[in-house]
């Protein structure tokens, strides 16, 4: 794989296997089916400024609403460029499936993609890619 | 305790705190962390449960409720 010129856009991070791979196991770990366990998962996907390569680590589990993203863990030679979890709660139960409005404001806080699955699929919330693109510190660019 | 309400409201705003929180306390169980607004609107009183840490994802319960009857004419959850 090549360095990366710019960061991955919404669409380009939820097309790609480590993400749709850490997407599925934090809904696993969200314990969906369970209406008293099931609470939010997620994390912070990077970018190997080296490779290209995207990386996913797991924040601490979140409760049945929410989920702190605050602290991202600094990876050597990585750049953060979005974070993704789970909304377990159903929409038979009254719930919104999609981003919440402190979703998007959080989103457009941090400077990069907030990535969401929930029953009825997958969305995506905040700026089309890391804003600054790979400038800045590793963490939020806020 | 403030005045405001829709006008001719007959509910006080602590009862229509009481119904909204009563409602949210059911669904999310936990409300720490939470602003709570109130506001009077033409379809009735407004109530919304928002976060306030810039760096947390989730959300809270939005209701309109009656500004007579104190009946939840509305209600949404996020998450």
């Amino acid at each position: 794989m090549n360095a990366p010129t710019r960061p991955p856009t919404n669409s380009e991070l939820l097309a790609r296997s480590e993400v749709i791979q850490a997407l599925g196991e934090a809904w696993t770990d969200s314990l969906v089916d369970d209406p008293i366990n099931r609470h939010e998962e997620g994390g912070w996907i990077y970018l190997d400024l080296s490779t290209g390569a995207i990386v996913a680590r797991r924040a601490p589990a979140g409760t049945r609403s929410r989920l702190s993203l605050a602290n991202p863990p600094q990876l050597l030679n990585h750049v953060l460029v979005g974070t993704f979890h789970t909304h377990p709660n159903p929409a038979s139960e009254g719930w919104d499936t999609g981003p919440s409005t402190q979703d998007e404001r959080a989103a457009h806080y941090t400077g990069v993609p907030w990535l969401i699955r929930a029953e009825d699929g997958d969305y995506s919330t905040g700026p089309d890619g890391r804003r600054g693109e790979l400038t800045g510190g590793p963490g939020y660019p806020h | 305790m403030t005045t405001l309400s829709p006008a001719g409201a007959a509910l006080a705003v602590a009862e229509v705190l009481r119904i909204a929180h009563q409602d949210a306390q059911k669904v999310y169980r936990d409300l720490s962390g939470l602003k709570i607004t109130l506001t009077p609107c033409a379809d009735g009183w407004h109530v919304d449960y928002d976060l306030t840490d810039p760096l947390v994802a989730g959300g809270g319960p939005h209701y309109v409720i009656h500004p007579d009857t104190g009946d939840i004419l509305t209600r949404r959850y996020e998450q």
